[in-house]
């Protein structure tokens, strides 16, 4: 008796786990078409010989990491559809691969959560204003492609306290707004410090909230990375929140370097290059004054478009992608300034000036020859 | 000398008794200003109450609100990503379960009766407060004509409504309950629909600003009909299965079932693979249906007692080996619930009859899990760009839905184990509630999105919301373990008794005569463990779902394109508030109805 009812008990239990692992079974990424087939490596840091180029290509669709809340660099749209700068990159680099630059799925990401995405195969690359650290780059065991946007922490204060030409030395004693869990609030602690200032620090959960103090007047500066500044400032201005001069952005010269890109596993060649190059043929194009609109006509006058843009297009086949793949991105997402006009002229940010600007313009935005 | 001689005979004894005085003025001096600190507090708690609302309203009211941030982003709130050509299939979700709530609220005959008088206080109560917010609101408005006339109205309004209840409260006889409750619920929500065609509601401008437009036909036209096709199913429902117990069982059956179908089958629309299907998944689920279904007549034989646990044990090795050789996963699934069920054979064991049955069951489980891994291997058709069909609303409430389904019955099992005298379950129960309850949510969440993937073997991958499900539910288990347990150890040691005396066994005492007492008598503590649960699913906002909070609070400030948004946080922060305590508080009305049913508290 004892012992049949001591197997009915694990019966019970059992079935309890079936239930469970039955399910968990079941929840295999549904586009697999055998569940033993799964695409994902678990860890591609040692990947078994096929490189993400080749998952990307099986599957039929690209999986970008984004933040999905970030003002002009990825944001969901009342629809759901998601747009913006970071998001046009995944665009770009789904045109690339795949010829599609709509055979993409973007995948929301947190900070915290992002590069154990990128490590366990759950999304191909990460486009996710994530900025490029010695510490990020080799022990946590990502590679960097080239910055596709060049930003830097700034403060924002009111004109009556602070002035453009303001340094780090002139916060002392402020109560300063930001949030939480970055890389932001480390910099104006460190930077403060090296400058002799004390400041009172208080940190929020996201952005927008920090913002909120500020304009109630709870604190005196808000800082984050200069991009957002002058993004929030542009909005208050049009909704005449404020005037022009009544929030000043400082220092010039931004307190940290944050340099923004595509992120991918490292030890992936391949897919590497392809990343890279995607990247480079914008900028290419944009050396060039090539658009989304002139682009056939430029590829027949300029022998380096013919070659990036398709021709023979040797150089991009022998790369693993079709002949076209660049004239894809450029076609369907455009240059990097057509890029950046869409996405960031909106709120306020322009090229000229910026460390963006083209490298013959006194900016960073540089890519080497193709050929 | 009888008891007469004493008592005094007077006029004013034959008079039926003075009734108390009544009305506002006596109401307030008893309830308000007794005394010299009531009247303190009074005063006090009066203004700040006043000036809460007076800043609210104001609030709500004013100039430069951006509520055109909600309207505008209505859609993604409730659902996300989920593309509008394909919004038919979540009406026809919403369909399904109202029809189905409906035949449930008939055949358990949950509508009770409430008195003349007590929908007159609610109607009065509601009336006063909707005219003191219209008051206030008044008040705050330059009396520009179009808002003037809004609030205006909404003071008239509340007034007649106030003097419809007090009327209404007249009469001994308002107080015999006769006015069925579910229609004063089918009335009272027949206001906000009728209200969608009515009002007009702040909506952006391309290029900046907003104006008042009417709510979008393809808004208030489903909610129409949908309110309408619950009323109708009510009616048909109680007229033709209303209150008949033999429709309980079928309509559980239906509710099990149609989380699955919903989710699975119409939310996500998978494109079946039928070259698939006849090339693999029909000869597998054929071959275990049948070739299992004999041995479990086998094995259910009561004669052949050890033979279920040999086959079972057998099994279970099998199952353990095809973990070494590349197989369809299918394979692996139904082996293992093959293994189970062998093992389990000897409790189900009984005549021709019930070996009949057994075998017939697993057939049928067989076909169903077949089924359901086909379905989850399909490809959706739903092509949306944030990679999940689920999100917003409809993110938070499967969420909650499974957490709870997939939490209750291992709380339950938990409790039993952690009362069990059997020390190896309760050491078992015991550590796993401890763990589990230590370590907060959000980390068990970070867990399942983090490190779960190196722990899976290769190529098995789990998608996010499942994850967040299992966190959830996992972590709710533990929790209501805790709650049941209470409820168990609240009952009699005379129970135990005199099932013990009936001669029960273990499992019928505890089926028939413990857990229902303890379920019962715990079931405000699991209400609140359900709205817990409900409330905490926004947690998953730190894995990267897009649940509702998430879209109010981080995704509607960051918009800047092709209406601007930008940091625009409190609008959306108070319409996801308001939309959690409706919930909410709907969750729990609905089990003080229960409660009331089962006539908890009264003995």
């Amino acid at each position: 008796m004892k012992f049949q009812r001591f197997a009915a008990m694990l019966a019970v239990l059992a079935l309890i786990a079936a239930a469970c692992g039955g399910t968990a079974d079941d929840t295999t990424p549904p586009d697999d078409s055998s569940v033993t087939t799964t695409a994902a490596p678990v860890d591609a840091g040692q990947t078994d010989g096929e490189s993400t180029l080749d998952v990307v290509k099986n599957r039929g669709t690209l999986r970008c990491g984004v933040s999905g809340s970030a003002v002009a660099f990825s944001e969901t749209q009342p629809d759901g559809s998601v747009t913006g700068f970071d998001a046009d990159f995944c665009r770009a680099l789904a045109a690339a691969v795949l010829g599609d630059a709509n055979a993409i799925e973007f995948r929301a990401l947190t900070a915290q959560e992002r590069f154990d995405a990128l490590s366990s195969g759950e999304i191909d690359v990460l486009m996710r204003n994530t900025t490029w650290t010695q510490s990020r780059d080799t022990e946590v065991g990502m590679d960097f492609a080239p910055t596709t946007y060049y930003d830097g922490q700034q403060l924002m204060g009111r004109s009556e306290q602070f002035s453009a030409s303001s340094t780090l030395a002139d916060v002392d004693g402020a109560i300063l707004c930001t949030n939480a869990g970055t890389t932001t609030e480390k910099n104006i602690t460190e930077g403060a410090q090296v400058a002799g200032a004390t400041i009172q620090l208080e940190t929020v959960e996201t952005f927008p909230e920090a913002m909120e103090k500020f304009k109630a007047g709870t604190c005196d500066l808000v800082t984050t990375d200069g991009s957002g500044l002058v993004g929030n400032k542009a909005t208050a201005v049009r909704d005449g929140e404020i005037t022009e001069d009544e929030w000043v952005i400082f220092p010039t010269a931004p307190i940290s370097k944050e340099p923004l890109g595509p992120v991918y596993r490292q030890n992936d060649s391949t897919w590497a290059d392809v990343v890279n190059w995607t990247v480079y043929a914008t900028i290419i194009a944009d050396e060039k004054g090539i658009t989304q609109a002139n682009v056939e006509e430029m590829m027949e006058v300029d022998p380096e478009a013919a070659r990036l843009f398709g021709g023979e297009g040797e150089l991009q086949t022998a790369m693993g992608l079709d002949a076209e793949a660049f004239l894809n991105v450029i076609k369907q997402v455009g240059s990097y300034t057509d890029i950046y006009n869409r996405n960031l002229n909106p709120v306020g940010l322009f090229r000229e000036g910026s460390f963006n600007a083209p490298f013959n313009q006194g900016g960073l935005i540089y890519a080497p020859p193709a050929r | 000398m009888s008891d007469d001689t004493f008592v005094v005979h007077t006029e004013e004894a034959e008079l039926p008794p003075e009734p108390p005085p009544h009305g506002p003025m006596v109401w307030a001096r008893t309830n308000l200003f007794s005394s010299v600190t009531n009247t303190i507090l009074s005063v006090v708690f009066g203004g700040i109450t006043l000036l809460f609302f007076w800043n609210m309203v104001g609030f709500i009211i004013g100039e430069d609100r951006r509520w055109d941030a909600v309207t505008a982003n209505m859609r993604l709130l409730m659902v996300q990503a989920y593309p509008q050509e394909q919004s038919v299939r979540i009406w026809l979700s919403l369909a399904i379960i109202l029809v189905l709530a409906m035949a449930t609220l008939a055949v358990w005959g949950a509508g009770t009766r409430l008195s003349r008088y007590a929908v007159g206080t609610t109607l009065m109560t509601a009336g006063a407060f909707l005219s003191f917010l219209s008051l206030i609101a008044t008040l705050h408005l330059v009396l520009d004509s179009r808002t003037a006339v809004w609030g205006l109205g909404g003071l008239v309004v509340g007034l007649v409504l106030a003097g419809v209840g007090y009327q209404m409260r007249q009469g001994e006889e308002s107080k015999v309950p006769q006015i069925p409750s579910l229609m004063v619920t089918a009335v009272a929500l027949a206001v906000p629909i009728a209200a969608f065609w009515v009002i007009q509601v702040p909506t952006p401008i391309l290029g900046g600003g907003q104006e008042l437009a009417p709510v979008a036909l393809s808004t208030k036209l489903p909610l129409t009909i949908l309110y309408l096709i619950a009323v109708v199913s009510y009616l048909v429902a109680d007229r033709t299965i209303g209150e008949q117990e033999r429709f309980r069982g079928p309509l559980v059956a239906l509710w099990v079932l149609s989380f699955p179908v919903i989710v699975m089958v119409i939310l996500r629309d998978p494109i079946i693979p039928y070259d698939l299907v006849t090339s693999t998944y029909l000869p597998i689920g054929a071959a275990f249906a049948i070739v299992g279904a004999v041995v479990m007549w086998f094995v259910a034989d009561p004669t052949k007692k050890e033979a279920g646990l040999g086959v079972g044990a057998l099994i279970f090795v099998l199952f353990l080996l095809s973990w070494a050789i590349s197989v369809v996963m299918v394979v692996r699934i139904l082996l293992l619930m093959g293994a189970l069920f062998a093992l389990s054979a000897p409790t189900f064991a009984g005549e021709q009859r019930a070996r009949l049955r057994y075998a017939g069951v697993w057939f049928v489980s067989v076909v169903l899990v077949t089924y359901f891994v086909v379905l989850v291997v399909a490809e959706s058709s739903i092509r949306s760009e944030s990679g999940s069909f689920l999100g917003g609303l409809m993110l938070t409430f499967p969420l909650a839905i499974a957490g709870m389904a997939l939490s209750f019955p291992l709380g339950v099992l938990l409790a039993l184990g952690r009362t069990s005298t059997m020390p190896i379950f309760r050491l078992l129960s015991t550590a796993y509630i401890e763990v589990v309850r230590g370590v907060p949510l959000i980390t068990w969440l970070l867990v399942a999105f983090v490190l779960l993937p190196f722990f899976l073997p290769p190529g098995v991958g789990i998608q996010g919301v499942v994850r967040a499900i299992f966190a959830v539910a996992f972590f709710s288990a533990a929790y209501l373990a805790e709650n049941i347990r209470g409820g168990l150890q609240s009952i009699g040691k005379g129970q135990y008794e005199a099932a013990k005396a009936l001669g029960m066994t273990t499992v019928q005492m505890t089926v028939f005569i413990t857990l229902p007492q303890a379920l019962r008598a715990v079931i405000p503590a699991l209400v609140g463990q359900v709205i817990a649960l409900f409330k905490d699913t926004s947690l998953v906002t730190i894995v990267g779902l897009f649940d509702f909070l998430h879209i109010a609070r981080a995704v509607i400030p960051n918009q800047s394109q092709p209406f601007n948004f930008i940091g625009v946080l409190r609008e959306p922060l108070l319409f996801a508030a308001l939309v959690y305590w409706i919930i909410t508080f709907s969750m729990s009305r609905a089990s003080l109805r229960l409660e009331r049913k089962l006539g908890l508290g009264e003995r």
